[in-house]
């Protein structure tokens, strides 16, 4: 019997797919790279069907890509002859812990689809992607994961009290207090020693399947209140930023956009401000209005206050903000960390002037590289570099390619922390001595045949 | 290639997946494709639009042989176009609004893609089949000689414009001509345009399928032929404007006609001249209709032709009628199920869709689903059959006709 009768076997048919014009749709994420095409494409059902499945394909060292949505923007794409695992029929909520404040559901639930879920209960998650409507908790969390609510929430990493993740040999791991034969509830994360929930997270299907998460939930707050600013330099702007961050009013959302290259696209349309800051604040009704007002309060010391609509907009369609530029052509994209201080607005300053460049330089082909700011994470910003192609075109969509990689080695030698790494930081990744052989040795033991996305961060 | 008109719109697909799965709670949006949504296999990529711009790319650099099951994904859409009004693509990121949803070409890309499986002879489905010759043998896809298109007209008297003229044809479309189940529509909307002595005639058997089902369906050059003969018939009328209560031949002649040939007429929805002859005072209430309504925009008017008011309007405007609005509405609305072929090629998941979209109408707490296309009102008959609800169905021109004509 082939691997894929074998597979058929574990699945049922219906479950399973090796036909030619079925496993192509599998080849790419969102990024700009173009993946090879799987040998099949399976779509379990249960957590043993992902044990047999990956222990077959330890056994027979057949590459294994465990895949969520497939919009992941930094090139986590299939090698030739692999596996791709859909989790998009592990797609439900195992329960609401309404007691723990916690949510324990199967990786390819859309965050759209368990929104809606937690919100008829009255709770809701606290870290989203920009992409949430069709990205799935599983490959966000894989992922590190950041979006709306990461200025007060943090990453979503940040945000996972525990896993249960199938390894290559076909084992099911549990990690967090789940993991206790005697109390098995999710509601702490560091649980039995040392912290292999955080192992995962990040790890991009490189070390296992995640079948199921356990997440912190939150009651829907009371409120919910907006503030937009412009602002004249990137000075002004990052510091206000930051000086919300250490006044700890309790920012949902924190979205930095830099207007400017969207004249391009739409010179009557876009906002002709260099840089506007959408604030989305929460908290109980009676001090709301406390936050709003101190929020202002520090703001305006930097920028210029706009009233509350174009953040309540931005707030209400939060999850379809980032990277929709598209009108122009198909937009590779890079996400990087920086840390909040004055270095932060140094270089804003100095990644647009590169970005304008790059627009200059490859004005043959008509990219058009982009600065887009980002969002506040936690302790500093996620910004976001796009170079905007038109796909059709092989010339242009290699030269967004090199445009991107320069892009990229510019804000890494500018500052910027990578934290998607995919395959698009993989070299980067290599270079970091030590750091580098802990996460090889990581890899060796828990997957030894090296079946786990080959590639994938340079593993 | 027709496809290759597509290239830059196909390879324009971000794989942002917005049209796998949406859900916005405060407008009412929980799904986005039907397929995806009700067709039991619908979570591979093939069974939503990502998957499907996926193939006509690999189609365009021949990654793979064209087979009867990659044809069978083609045809299981009902091209109601939500993935393109739900397209990223189509977000304008600067004023969180969408944009004009008409610049994205999905349900283009997918009537494409089956026309060269129709070529490659891997199109149309069995039962689609069935309608397309049909068409080119009887003028019509319901398998009905041509003689008996005029049923519906027994004991009316109406112009016939093959020999007189009038300021209005009344193109009344195959469905409603000929299937038994709602083919009292007509002689209503015939009644209505009568008490607002509206000059306007039939073509009776002369009337000849608009070429819809052809179009959906991927036989193009069938397709072609028919509407250049359609249109030089029509063009020959000097009429002032075609009026029709078929969503899909208002959208096959208004939208599609002009790629084949040009029109002397306009082409209105017959809802368009109620709401004018409401306004001018030309068609008198004279019974109040007390119930709870609620309308469902038919795809072929809504999405892919931007008329969302004139049938909301003439709704409002009967005495009685409570309008309420069925969330996601307007553009965002979903589909019925009943369109693009997906009835006819896969009956059971057409009903399904349909079964799911009276939920949502019975939702609101309303005693009439309304709507305004013989397809949808097709399709959610059989869903009615499906489902235990206590809701009925009703034509936008069935409601007007009961509280103008009180019949």
């Amino acid at each position: 019997m082939d691997l894929a009768n074998q597979i058929e076997s574990i699945v049922g048919a219906p479950n399973v797919s090796k036909k030619p014009w079925v496993v192509w749709g599998y080849s790419k994420d969102a990024s700009a790279v173009e993946g090879a095409v799987p040998s099949m494409v399976v779509m379990p059902t249960t957590v043993e069907e992902v044990q047999a499945i990956m222990k077959l394909a330890n056994d027979t060292k057949t590459p294994v890509f465990p895949r969520g949505s497939g919009t992941a923007l930094w090139g986590a794409v299939p090698v030739e002859g692999a596996i791709v695992i859909d989790t998009a029929k592990l797609n439900k909520v195992k329960r609401i812990d309404e007691e723990t404040l916690v949510c324990v559901t199967e990786p390819g639930i859309t965050f759209g689809e368990l929104d809606a879920i937690l919100h008829k209960s009255g709770y809701r998650f606290l870290v989203a992607p920009e992409n949430a409507q069709s990205g799935t908790i599983g490959g966000h969390f894989a992922s590190h994961g950041t979006g709306t609510g990461s200025a007060i929430y943090g990453y979503q990493g940040d945000c996972v009290l525990g896993l249960k993740v199938v390894l290559p040999n076909g084992e099911l791991l549990i990690t967090g207090s789940a993991l206790s034969p005697h109390n098995p509830r999710h509601f702490c994360r560091y649980a039995f020693a040392n912290d292999l929930t955080g192992v995962f997270c990040g790890s991009e299907g490189t070390l296992g399947t995640i079948v199921e998460i356990a997440l912190k939930i939150e009651r829907l707050p009371e409120a919910i209140d907006w503030a937009t600013f412009r602002f004249d330099h990137w000075e002004s702007a990052c510091e206000a930023g930051m000086m919300v961050r250490r006044a700890r009013i309790p920012c949902l959302h924190l979205f930095m956009g830099h207007f400017g290259p969207l004249d391009v696209i739409d010179p009557k349309g876009a906002p002709h401000d260099p840089i506007r800051t959408n604030f989305t604040i929460e908290g109980d009704k009676d001090i709301i209005g406390i936050y709003k007002k101190k929020l202002i309060e520090i703001v305006q010391q930097y920028g210029e206050y706009l009233g509350e609509e174009a953040a309540r907009r931005s707030w209400m369609e939060r999850w379809r903000t980032m990277g929709t530029m598209f009108t122009l052509g198909v937009r590779a994209m890079i996400p990087y960390l920086v840390p909040f201080g004055k270095g932060a607005a140094i270089f804003c300053r100095e990644i647009d002037k590169v970005s304008h460049e790059l627009t200059e330089k490859y004005k043959e082909y008509k990219l058009n590289v982009f600065f887009v700011a980002g969002f506040g994470v936690d302790r500093g910003w996620l910004f976001a570099n796009n170079v905007i192609y038109d796909e059709s075109d092989s010339i242009q969509h290699q030269k967004a390619k090199e445009a991107l990689r320069e892009i990229q080695d510019k804000a890494y030698e500018l500052g910027a922390i990578p934290y998607r790494i995919g395959t698009y930081w993989a070299k980067d990744l290599q270079q970091l001595g030590p750091y580098f052989d802990v996460l090889k040795k990581f890899k060796e033991v828990l997957d030894p045949n090296h079946i786990m996305s080959p590639g994938v961060l340079g593993l | 290639m027709e496809l290759e008109k597509w290239r830059k719109e196909i390879y324009g697909c971000q794989r942002c997946g917005w049209c796998k799965a949406s859900t916005y709670l405060d407008q009412g949006i929980e799904k986005i494709c039907p397929v995806r949504e009700y067709y039991s296999d619908g979570f591979w990529e093939h069974f939503f639009s990502r998957g499907k711009m996926a193939i006509a790319r690999g189609v365009l650099e021949n990654r793979f042989p064209l087979t009867d099951d990659l044809a069978e994904a083609i045809y299981m859409c009902s091209t109601c176009g939500n993935c393109e009004v739900h397209c990223s693509r189509n977000y304008a990121y600067y004023t969180l609004k969408f944009i004009d949803h008409k610049n994205n070409r999905n349900v283009e890309i997918i009537e494409a893609l089956r026309a060269l499986l129709v070529e490659k002879g891997y199109g149309p489905m069995k039962n689609q089949l069935l309608l397309t010759q049909s068409v080119e043998v009887n003028g019509n896809p319901w398998q009905q000689p041509k003689t008996t298109r005029t049923r519906w007209t027994r004991k009316l008297k109406i112009k016939d414009l093959n020999k007189e003229k009038a300021r209005y044809l009344y193109f009344v479309g195959c469905t409603f001509a000929y299937d038994n189940n709602i083919n009292f529509v007509p002689p209503k909307a015939v009644g209505l345009l009568n008490a607002a002595n509206v000059d306007f005639g039939i073509l009776g058997t002369q009337e000849k399928c608009c070429g819809s089902i052809l179009k959906r369906t991927g036989s193009k050059k069938l397709f072609v032929k028919l509407a250049k003969e359609n249109i030089e018939q029509l063009n020959s009328l000097g009429i002032e404007a075609l009026i029709t209560n078929c969503a899909g031949c208002y959208k096959t002649i208004r939208n599609d006609y002009p790629e084949v040939g040009k029109l002397n007429f306009k082409v209105m929805h017959v809802t368009e001249l109620y709401e004018q002859l409401i306004q001018e005072g030309k068609l008198k209430f004279k019974k109040e209709i007390a119930k709870r309504v609620t309308y469902h925009d038919p795809c072929h008017l809504g999405k892919h032709s931007d008329f969302y008011d004139p049938p909301r309007n003439v709704l409002k405007s009967i005495p009685g009628i409570d309008l309420v609005e069925m969330y996601p509405t307007r553009e965002h609305g979903f589909c019925c199920g009943g369109g693009g072929g997906l009835a006819s090629g896969f009956r059971d998941l057409a009903t399904k869709v349909g079964v799911a979209k009276l939920k949502k109408a019975l939702e609101t707490g309303a005693d009439i689903l309304s709507s305004a296309c013989p397809f949808c009102y097709q399709n959610f008959l059989v869903a009615l059959g499906n489902m235990e609800a206590k809701i009925t169905f009703k034509d936008v021109t069935e409601l007007l006709a009961d509280s103008v004509i009180g019949s």
